[in-house]
């Protein structure tokens, strides 16, 4: 490694001098290096020849694409550079032998690529676009990170690949290409593996496509029931068994996708099951005062719901006691007032929850009680009161 | 290292010593335990940081696509409890703010500058290559590795993390900036930042201090886009006289670019090839001071003790089948335990409950003299994880009804107590924190003098510490109570 970086302080101007090409040669010789991978009587050595090529124009086509050669390159001779590197499929190709390339290769491809995909012309973004009507990259891009896994040293090409996704997120056709892959759902697996940087590289992605264009996600993700169940199913087990990081970042994805509006279904799926709600609540007894804050925000809007489904209800009612004593000093250090005011509320709402009045087990005293529970919508007699609150969960 | 190993940073890196420490995070020196090479760890306690994950795992994995001899490498990033372990290359020369500090106060010569410089901007041009910006130029950033090499650190993260933080700690770096970044916001600036700040770096690497120093950080950064761009002047050389005005000029788009400079006469033509008689001279006096400090979160004070972190099934009601009774009674609700999360929440850090443990750096302190009546309480006065450098505050959280619920656990406070050092946790603890909040060089000066102070009376007299805490706090507890 440390040899090569010497190398690279060569002047890479001086070395294209020697190499004069029209733009189009360097897509070219990118895809026909690439190509030597896949040869069958490809030895160790030659291997070590082609990653080294590929390196080297890789690094030239970033300076020429960026104007650092001298002289500087023409439009017309970037505009060149860009219809060929979407001719040749560059990045298809770059991408299928991506775990073949060396370290300084994949970050120029992965430096290339997002300068593409700011590259507008006419106000079009013209990589954005190829890029949509050749969504095999995009599929590729996805499957890459399953197969850089597999690799060793694999979380360089993981944080690689990811970036690119990420990069890839940012404009809203891309995003929606990746939001229909059904390779998007691997990453709720990735996110739950050991090692740190992929399991939260991961979670970054799915935040981001989960995130970055709201509308998109709520009208073609979460417009589908599969969807939302899978979904659930896939952030809770993040928020149940997940390290530290990845229960935090998970739980405040979900808060975060809960309170928009526009994902109705979302919310009402998941607030309404109790299973969701015992997770909730064990996640604010958990010993991170943050991991408590993002649990919260989950549940302050199954509180304020003012329809709560009767296991939901029930388990309130009966953690009232418990729950009044948690909050008494739950967030108390708090300076954000907004966040009091849901806490006030959220209090109020607790205590105005039935309490159950017996004192003992005695199973008649527990069928009263129980009577008094099936009616939830008879306790909270107005419904209206809690929607002009800020914490109720169609208000934001 | 498999993708499916959870295995704690603590077991693959032996912690040696902590070499820094600030806000942000402590900076550990440590060794591989498989390959023995010498790492920088740095510490970022997440728990602890307002910084969002999110911004800081970008910001960390943006680094990890950095490779080069001109910046000091990231290796790996892993989890070890709450905290973020960022793993990089070690540099065991210092930086070039130690340079100064130790052994030339008044600056450097012409031509050690200019070989730091050369490699500086070598390091920004490969930097700037690869679209990312230090944002955090200084001689505190550039480090010496042992052969006396140059290798520009703490970017990234550091640069990100100090450019959003609040104004209180961001005051070390105002007058580095450039124009631009003062006035604009964090996206109205390029890379001709970083060229701005090497302009003010080879300024404070020829002079010892940076321009402008002697006057207060905010009114120079406020005044610095309506200011004249500062000069080099006296006894210098025309050559790193043009360096400085060529850096600093005003206008980023009139700046030259890293490649510019390279061309330059003052870093054209570089004498020296290392600084390593330098590294040894620092060595070797750090070694006399018996050069440590103290970390600012003990890495042995976890959040998660055990495995077993998710006790909602134990504090909550989840029984299926029917709804239990709940007694009205109060007292007799089923009690919360001393040790549950809720009701510790805001009497006391997590943190401390491994407090007792002695941090790693100062293993030859004094030990704890036995005493049968430990009448003040540890945890309270000195909440270490607040970050709030309020006295006042500090004093508010001794709250009497906090108080009486402290004291049912003396039991196991006493059993605590056994090896509490009150030199290093409370002392030298309550002066590192001064020494952070001191405005200036004196103060720092006094604090340090006063530290070591209580370190030899220590040692002439074992136990002087503590009574010295145990009276404090007896005084502070009466006044509180309105004895006076």
């Amino acid at each position: 490694m440390f040899k090569k970086y010497k190398n690279q302080d060569l002047d890479m101007a001086f070395w294209w001098k020697k190499n004069p090409k029209t733009p189009s040669d360097y897509a070219r010789l990118i895809v026909e290096q690439l190509n030597k991978f896949s040869s069958p009587s490809l030895t160790q050595d030659n291997k070590r020849k082609v990653q080294e090529e590929c390196t080297k124009y890789l690094i030239g086509t970033k300076h020429f694409i960026v104007g650092d050669t001298e002289p500087h390159p023409t439009p017309e001779a970037i505009d060149e550079l860009y219809t060929a590197i979407h001719r040749a499929d560059v990045f298809h190709e770059l991408l299928l032998h991506f775990v073949d390339l060396e370290f300084e290769a994949r970050r120029e491809c992965m430096l290339i690529f997002s300068i593409c995909l700011g590259y507008s012309k006419d106000n079009k973004f013209v990589t954005v676009d190829y890029l949509v009507s050749q969504p095999k990259t995009i599929s590729l891009m996805l499957r890459t990170a399953e197969v850089a896994l597999q690799q060793k040293g694999c979380q360089d090409i993981f944080l690689t690949v990811g970036n690119m996704i990420i990069e890839c997120i940012k404009y809203e056709q891309l995003c929606r290409i990746i939001l229909k892959d059904p390779q998007l759902w691997k990453f709720f697996e990735f996110a739950k593996l050991g090692n740190f940087e992929i399991s939260t590289e991961s979670l970054q992605i799915l935040s981001a496509a989960f995130t970055t264009h709201p509308k998109l996600v709520s009208k073609e993700f979460f417009c589908n029931e599969n969807n939302i169940i899978r979904f659930i199913k896939c952030i809770n087990k993040l928020m149940a068994h997940g390290s530290y990081v990845t229960k935090r970042q998970s739980t405040k994805l979900l808060a975060s996708l809960i309170v928009i509006r526009s994902n109705n279904s979302l919310m009402n799926i998941f607030i309404n099951s109790p299973e969701n709600l015992k997770l909730i609540m064990t996640l604010m007894t958990d010993k991170s005062k943050n991991l408590q804050l993002e649990a919260f925000n989950v549940f302050k809007v199954m509180v304020a719901n003012p329809r709560k489904s009767k296991p939901v209800f029930d388990i309130l009612v009966k953690n009232r006691d418990k729950l009044l004593t948690y909050f008494k000093t739950f967030g108390l250090d708090s300076q954000d007032s907004t966040f009091l005011d849901e806490r006030e509320f959220i209090i109020q709402e607790i205590d105005s929850l039935p309490r159950i009045i017996s004192s003992t087990t005695d199973n008649t005293n527990n069928n009263v009680s129980s009577n008094n529970l099936n009616s939830p919508s008879s306790v909270i007699n107005n419904p209206s009161t809690l929607l002009t609150h800020s914490t109720t969960p169609d208000s934001r | 290292m498999s993708i499916k190993a959870r295995t704690p940073p603590s077991k693959l890196y032996s912690i040696q010593s902590c070499i820094g420490r600030g806000n942000f995070g402590d900076v550990y020196k440590a060794m591989d335990r498989t390959t023995q090479e010498i790492v920088a760890i740095k510490v970022v306690n997440l728990e602890h940081s307002d910084e969002d994950i999110e911004l800081l795992a970008q910001e960390i994995f943006f680094l990890a696509e950095l490779k080069s001899p001109l910046i000091t490498n990231y290796i790996t990033t892993m989890l070890e409890d709450v905290s973020m372990w960022i793993v990089m290359e070690y540099c065991g020369g210092g930086s070039c703010s130690d340079l100064l500090k130790r052994n030339y106060v008044n600056g450097l010569p012409e031509e050690k500058v200019s070989f730091i410089i050369h490699q500086v901007t070598l390091g920004l041009k490969y930097l700037h290559e690869q679209r990312k910006i230090h944002r955090d130029i200084k001689a505190a950033n550039i480090l010496l590795n042992e052969e006396g090499m140059v290798k520009l650190g703490d970017f990234g993260v550091s640069g990100h993390i100090r450019s959003t933080m609040k104004r209180d700690t961001f005051v070390g770096t105002p007058y580095w900036m450039a124009p631009e970044v003062v006035c604009c916001e964090v996206d109205g600036y390029n890379e001709k930042a970083d060229i701005w700040s090497l302009g003010i770096t080879t300024y404070e690497l020829l002079k010892g201090l940076p321009p402008l120093s002697k006057y207060d950080p905010m009114k120079v950064m406020t005044n610095l886009p309506k200011r004249k761009p500062p000069k080099l002047k006296g006894s210098f050389s025309d050559a790193a006289k043009e360096f400085v005005a060529g850096c600093l000029v005003k206008a980023p788009a009139d700046r030259p670019s890293a490649y510019d400079l390279l061309s330059f006469e003052f870093i054209r033509n570089v004498t020296i090839t290392n600084l390593k008689s330098d590294v040894e001279l620092i060595k070797q006096k750090k070694v006399q001071e018996r050069y440590t400090k103290i970390p600012k979160y003990p890495l042995q004070n976890r959040l998660y003790k055990n495995s077993n972190t998710l006790r909602g099934k134990d504090f909550w009601n989840f029984e299926s089948t029917r709804i239990t009774a709940i007694q009205t009674s109060k007292s007799e609700l089923s009690p919360i335990t001393q040790d549950s999360p809720v009701s510790s929440l805001n009497m006391e850090s997590p943190y401390l409950h491994g407090q007792t443990v002695t941090p790693i750096t100062n293993p030859n302190s004094s030990s704890f003299r036995k005493c049968n009546k430990p009448v003040f309480e540890l945890d309270s006065g000195m909440d270490i994880d607040s970050g709030c450098p309020h006295l006042q505050t500090e004093i508010e959280m001794i709250t009497p009804s906090n108080h009486n619920k402290k004291h049912k656990k003396n039991d196991i406070q006493a059993l605590k107590i056994e090896k509490f050092d009150y030199l290093e946790n409370i002392v030298s603890h309550i002066l590192n924190r001064m020494y952070d909040r001191a405005r200036d060089d004196e103060t720092r000066k006094y604090v340090d003098e006063m530290l070591k102070q209580f370190i030899k009376t220590e040692a002439n007299v074992p136990g002087f510490n503590e009574v010295f805490i145990e009276e404090i706090s007896l005084r502070i507890e009466a006044i509180r109570k309105g004895f006076v």
